[in-house]
């Protein structure tokens, strides 16, 4: 998943990441290192740019992230920049993510009729005003992969086509990719609905269609995820993640 | 000539952890600091628990945990303002989700924006903060009847404005303080200058207290003096959360918290660690020298 993300990142872009973000943390390590120096990057909570703590600290707020940073800006400069779309690019995730990359942390509905409390919206009300969002999720399962979310925390193409553009600024382009342990989406136009780009080696069509709860767009045969390269795996393995927080069991 | 007459001396704000009580009454709005598993104000939280303080209003940092999950553990929030309030890599924070799921705390469904472009207009007591277009792609104000519309003077175009946020009190961790108030956070994403600018008086505590100069450089004092109403000397006061540069979090612990409030036993966990220690000292004592000692920055 990292080295899917770290593909798509475009050089010189200033783009943000959440809490609990290891893999966007590792991707962004690994572009800058290998391809794309002119990233430049906000760790979520930590308050420091372009950190770089060779270990993907498990919180956020973790110091390690300050103390290795370029710059440290406030939580009032990153609401300013988000809010004024001055940040190309975020990652971010959800509770819930539907067929048009919306999300939701918010509080969502079993289907029983429970009500279940998220944390919160936090960041995700920034994808109305983010230039553009990579969607990316841990768990590809039929509860976080929905045909519509059941509450909107983060705008993605809301109910598809040029929706989003109804009340939105058309700067904030919304969510490209969404990538999960299984598989690749992208959101073509015209619908914007997700698409099956690639599934990931050791996987296939079926158990990725298996563990949604929406049916994705599909364009004739599905291509395997390219595996990364061996500059890339070098990179991670001895750099970015040497101690294989990635490879854990998740 | 400093002998030649008695100077009246600068009052030192210092008031003991048990006096706090008397600046957090049942019903206040109260503010909170701190950034997920950092300078959370714990010996504070724990105090006002101490107190057995009822009917609060929280507005805390965007990014909140543990703080707040114990209050509300301990029946002493009735409403909540939400942008995160979680345990991060350690899952939901229980008792907040038990109590909104129960519906026994009102929520005030908010957002990272909310908190900060709310407090924003609070600091200068702006009548509310307009928004470009972003909440007309949410859910939010279909649950958030305070994000109210208005007409934009200027271009005529309807937009999405947020009240001002104005805790009656707020509570904020600190690594050094003078005796008057003068306040050092090394830590990061520095709102609580913004917070203590939105709230009515501002308590600090602070894992040092300084009597003299602070020997800083004066740009790293986030929030002076005229804006700090007392100030409270606890060493570890942010445990099991991190002070930076003091001690690092104290993940055993934050782990045994979610898991008895998880497993419904937040009384369990208030009775052995917030009402038997019957003061800071002795809550260090429960924790243990060794662990203390443990978590410190190398």
């Amino acid at each position: 998943m990292a080295v899917v993300l770290s593909r798509s990142f475009v050089d010189g872009e200033f783009g943000a990441i959440g809490a609990a973000s290891q893999i966007p943390y590792a991707a962004l390590r690994l572009a800058i290192l290998t391809r794309a120096p002119n990233i430049c990057w906000l760790s979520g909570g930590s308050g420091g740019i372009n950190p770089v703590v060779n270990e993907l600290p498990a919180s956020s707020s973790d110091y390690r992230n300050a103390l290795t940073a370029e710059a440290i800006y406030s939580l009032e400069d990153v609401v300013d920049w988000e809010t004024s779309s001055r940040l190309d690019f975020a990652c971010l995730g959800g509770m819930q993510i539907d067929q048009y990359g919306n999300t939701n942390m918010a509080r969502l509905k079993t289907s029983d009729g429970r009500f279940v409390r998220g944390p919160g919206t936090v960041g995700l009300v920034f994808m109305s005003t983010f230039k553009k969002v990579y969607l990316y999720t841990e768990r590809h399962t039929e509860r976080t992969l929905v045909e519509k979310v059941d509450f909107i925390s983060g705008a993605g193409h809301l109910s598809g086509g040029d929706s989003r553009f109804r009340h939105l600024m058309r700067r904030a382009t919304g969510p490209v990719l969404l990538v999960t342990p299984m598989a690749v989406f992208d959101f073509p136009a015209p619908e914007r609905r997700a698409r099956l780009v690639s599934v990931h080696p050791m996987h296939t069509v079926d158990e990725v269609l298996a563990n949604m709860s929406f049916v994705p767009r599909i364009d004739g045969d599905v291509p395997v995820t390219p595996p990364p390269t061996d500059i890339e795996l070098a990179v991670l393995r001895e750099v970015v993640d040497p101690r294989g927080v990635l490879r854990r069991p998740r | 000539m400093a002998l030649l007459f008695d100077a009246p001396k600068r009052k030192s704000k210092v008031i003991p952890l048990e006096q706090l009580r008397k600046w957090v009454p049942s019903g206040s709005t109260v503010g909170i600091g701190g950034v997920h598993s950092q300078n959370a104000p714990m010996a504070a939280i724990r105090e006002v628990i101490r107190a057995g303080t009822t009917g609060l209003t929280i507005i805390p940092t965007p990014s909140a945990g543990i703080a707040v999950d114990m209050l509300v553990g301990a029946g002493a929030v009735s409403t909540l303002h939400v942008s995160y309030v979680g345990l991060e890599f350690l899952g939901m924070a229980p008792n907040f989700k038990r109590a909104a799921e129960e519906g026994t705390i009102d929520i005030i469904e908010g957002d990272e924006a909310w908190i900060v472009y709310g407090m924003r207009a609070g600091a200068g007591d702006l009548p509310f903060m307009p928004m470009p277009p972003m909440y007309e792609g949410t859910d939010l104000p279909s649950v958030n009847p305070l994000l109210k519309r208005t007409l934009d003077p200027h271009t005529g175009r309807e937009v999405y404005t947020i009240p001002p946020l104005k805790p009656d009190v707020c509570l904020i961790h600190a690594q050094v303080c003078d005796i008057y108030g003068n306040t050092v956070i090394r830590g990061l994403r520095r709102f609580e200058h913004v917070m203590a600018k939105a709230s009515a008086k501002v308590i600090v505590t602070a894992e040092r207290v300084v009597d003299g100069p602070l020997g800083e450089d004066p740009r790293v004092v986030n929030i002076a003096s005229p804006q700090v109403d007392a100030v409270i000397e606890v060493p570890y006061g942010a445990h099991p959360t991190s002070s930076p540069g003091d001690y690092f979090l104290d993940e055993d612990h934050l782990r045994l918290y979610a898991e008895r409030s998880r497993a419904g036993d937040f009384d369990g966990y208030r009775a052995e660690f917030i009402d038997k220690p019957q003061d800071h000292i002795a809550y260090l004592e429960s924790i243990g020298l060794r662990r203390l000692l443990e978590l410190r920055h190398r």
